[in-house]
């Protein structure tokens, strides 16, 4: 009996894993960036950061062609001695024009279907051709190809761009109630920079937004990280700076009928960080700030919230909310058809609660 | 009076049984009395056989001379074979013939007792405190225990073990602190042993224990006065043989074994810290060898995007396997390590340096083992050294082999598995009826704290047993 037992669990540990699923770190080279392009054709340009197996050298930029991007990426390996491994991408940057066409999560099916794919990849939008985005970093700083995803990541904890990966994408384009945003980056001359927002309907890239627009709609949509900062005109020719130290978000939403009326309410708490001039010290004076800064702040978001609905990116999760507190109203309508008509109202206060060191 | 025959008798049955040149024997007639002494030469102090016995005797007469040989005599014996027993043990025998031809044997203690002078045991060093360690006699060993301990529950109990060497061995305790069924548990064992030889503690060892074929220690070694006296005071029992430094202590856990005097000398948050950081080293020990195969093997992505690139390099280009290549450098390690105790002092330590910075660089330039290798085996290393007895050091060195092939055939799965076991294996050991793997299993959260950590002795309490 107990002899049997052992076999048992000694087959069973044998059967479900093994040597066989070894696969070991010297003999892959890893796949550290992804770029992917649209050609004429129906064809995809693949263009791969992989590591070199030489010592102290960068990596490489290898384009390769396919029909689909699996088929790239098998010629990828053509090319290679060692197998390429994707378990430590870390950004998968597509092209504008790819985007636009409306179908990411087929090209984006490589790195979902492989188990051993890193799905929390960052994803960006690249203005242009992905693959002359890398050529030019790869070009003047091969050694920083291996950490654009740093820029992302940092301009992130900056409520600059949203925090998205590869996983969570796909959650919110197959939630019929939720669009996505996801970082917008291009080159200017030969350095990378942040160009804000790309806007989503469903898998279709349909609007961009500024930095300035990206935090502000990601205010909006109750996305503030760990620091958020916004400028805006205090007097006439004078700007202040503010950092968002608090912010606290409601949605309202109440289906009348046929029409539909939200509102949102934004209450933040902030800290000037830069005002040339002005008595801190005085109760009027920063009330008299406060009023300037929410009224610009509510100019902003109108703004916003126009360039969101023109694009049909539901970036605010309302649909969401009429899935889960209004389904009948939600049954009866066509919600990507509804969504850029309804009426949306925002009222944003800032309030200053800090002022630095200086009064 | 026993009657033997004659004196004549007797010596031919003496010299008969033990036959060997270093027996001497002198025959006196003092006083129209016949004595002969025996003595067996190289067991015997010579100057302290002429000045406490021989000049006494020579200067007494008639019923004194009787009176002297009882006061100089530790016993009157009632046998021959007991005098031959007394003679192996260093002592010397009178045979005292009457003027009624009555014999009696009479022993007398002129044992030599050469032995090395007390001093620290180089295997368990301590900064501070005590420097006390145990010698090879029996009888010094005791009386620095019951110097340290002045009680007059401490016990000790004589046993004669091995057919053929009679060693003589000490059962040690505290009656009011220990268990009683620990207690008729030992004295039963001891009792029953049948062996030829107590040469080493391990012998004895594997003849008491619960399980000898146990991978881990079910008994604790020191040479330290301090330790064992510590250890009788929390109820545990000592087994001192004649000849060897090192007391056998029991019943023990596994975390006593992670215990040094030092975390006593120490504040107690201090002492609870390194106590902790012994018990981390027992982890890295384990399971750090084969935690880097499987992640090199099965796993990569859990090693940090700022660090792949880095690993990426190092292992790109070594031949072998990473189980392969672990077991080249842990082979390496191994050989130094058994190397440096067996030369000289002086020799050992350059070993260490050419092994260690030598055979390190030239292995890894020459792209044999990878350098994060290197790290990973020198950290084990150290890890598995600063387990305080020396015992268990060993099973932490064999026990990191297993689990290293379970990682590279399984990855961190094998790990899994091979750790459950090892704990699994760990609750069911006992020692002498206790738990061995006490506090943990069976789970006394109250006892973790003067286990796992050191606490302080203001909560402090003895435990019994």
């Amino acid at each position: 009996m107990k002899k049997s037992y052992i076999t048992a669990i000694l087959l069973v540990v044998f059967l479900l894993t093994g040597c066989w699923d070894q696969r070991l770190l010297k003999d892959v080279r890893l796949l550290l960036g992804v770029g992917i392009d649209y050609q004429k054709g129906n064809k995809v340009i693949m263009s791969s950061v992989v590591t070199r197996n030489l010592e102290k050298k960068p990596p490489e930029l290898i384009s390769t062609t396919g029909s689909t991007p699996r088929d790239a990426r098998i010629n990828l390996q053509r090319k290679l001695i060692y197998v390429p491994d994707a378990s430590k991408n870390r950004i998968v940057m597509l092209s504008e024009a790819l985007a636009r066409k409306g179908s990411i999560l087929e090209v984006l099916d490589v790195f979902y279907r492989d188990p051993r794919s890193a799905l929390n990849a960052k994803i960006a939008i690249v203005k242009g051709k992905a693959k002359d985005f890398l050529e030019t970093q790869s070009k003047d700083n091969p050694d920083l190809t291996a950490f654009l995803d740093r820029q992302i990541v940092t301009s992130e904890a900056a409520t600059i761009v949203p925090d998205v990966d590869l996983q969570s994408i796909r959650t919110g384009i197959l939630d019929p109630g939720e669009d996505i945003m996801m970082p917008y980056m291009g080159l200017n001359k030969s350095n990378v920079e942040i160009l804000g927002g790309a806007l989503f309907h469903g898998q279709k890239l349909t609007g961009t937004l500024t930095p300035g627009e990206t935090t502000v709609a990601l205010l909006l949509a109750n996305q503030k990280n760990k620091q958020t900062t916004l400028t805006l005109p205090i007097e006439k020719g004078v700007q202040m700076t503010v950092n968002i130290l608090q912010s606290k978000r409601k949605l309202t939403i109440q289906p009348t009928g046929q029409s539909l009326k939200v509102s949102i309410d934004l209450q933040m708490n902030a800290e000037a960080i830069e005002m040339p001039f002005g008595d801190f010290s005085d109760q009027k004076t920063v009330a008299k700030f406060n009023h300037t800064l929410s009224e610009e702040i509510n100019k902003e978001a109108d703004k916003v919230i126009k360039k969101l609905q023109a694009a049909n990116c539901d970036v605010l999760g309302i649909g969401r909310q009429l899935i889960a507190h209004h389904s009948s109203y939600w049954n009866q309508i066509d919600w990507n058809k509804e969504y850029p008509k309804i009426n949306i109202t925002s009222s944003t206060t800032i309030n200053l609660t800090r002022n630095g060191i200086l009064e | 009076m026993i009657d033997f025959g004659s004196q004549r008798d007797l010596e031919d049955y003496i010299k008969a049984t033990l036959t060997t040149d270093d027996l001497l024997t002198k025959h006196l007639t003092i006083d129209q009395l016949n004595l002969t002494i025996y003595y067996i030469d190289t067991l015997t102090d010579i100057d302290k056989l002429n000045q406490q016995i021989l000049s006494p005797l020579l200067q007494e007469k008639g019923e004194n001379l009787l009176n002297t040989i009882h006061s100089i005599a530790s016993k009157q014996m009632d046998s021959a074979d007991q005098a031959v027993k007394y003679l192996l043990r260093g002592s010397s025998v009178i045979s005292l013939e009457e003027q009624d031809g009555q014999l009696s044997l009479w022993n007398l203690d002129t044992g030599s007792a050469f032995h090395r002078s007390i001093s620290e045991p180089v295997g368990e060093k301590i900064i501070e405190g005590g420097h006390e360690g145990l010698v090879e006699r029996l009888s010094i060993n005791l009386h620095l225990i019951r110097k340290k301990i002045t009680n007059k529950d401490l016990i000790v109990r004589y046993y004669r073990l091995g057919t053929h060497t009679d060693t003589e061995v000490a059962l040690v305790y505290i009656q009011s602190l220990v268990d009683q069924d620990v207690l008729d548990e030992v004295t039963e064992r001891l009792a029953n042993i049948e062996t030829d030889s107590v040469i080493s503690q391990a012998v004895l060892e594997e003849i008491i224990e619960d399980n000898p074929l146990s991978l881990f220690p079910m008994m604790l070694n020191t040479e330290r006065v301090d330790r064992v006296a510590a250890n009788l005071a929390e109820g545990r029992f000592a087994i001192l043989i004649d000849g060897l430094a090192s007391v056998i202590i029991l019943p023990v856990t596994f975390f006593s074994l992670y215990q040094s005097p030092d975390d006593y000398n120490a504040r107690w948050i201090n002492g609870s810290f390194i106590r902790l950081i012994r018990i981390a080293g027992f982890l890295i020990a384990t399971t750090l060898p084969a935690f880097y195969i499987s992640v090199i093997s099965f796993h990569f992505e859990l090693i940090p995007n700022e660090l792949i690139t880095s690993i990426h390099e190092s292992v790109q280009h070594i031949p072998y396997p990473p189980l392969i290549e672990a077991f080249i450098m842990e082979l390496t390690i191994e050989l130094l390590r058994e190397a440096g105790i067996r030369l000289h002092t002086a020799i050992g330590q350059s070993i260490g340096i050419v092994g260690g910075l030598v055979i390190g660089d030239a292995v890894v330039r020459a792209g044999l083992v990878s350098n994060i290798m290197i790290i990973v085996v020198a950290l084990t290393a150290i890890s598995s050294f600063v387990v305080p007895s020396n015992e268990l050091r060993l099973s932490v060195r064999i026990l990191r082999f297993p689990l290293m092939v379970l990682s590279s055939i399984f990855g961190l799965l094998g790990i899994t598995f091979g750790f459950t076991i090892l704990l699994i294996y760990l609750c069911k050991l006992e020692s002498f009826g206790k738990p061995f793997f006490y506090p943990v299993s069976p789970l006394r959260l109250r006892k973790l704290k003067d286990s796992l950590a050191r606490s302080s002795f203001t909560f402090k309490r003895y435990p019994k047993g």
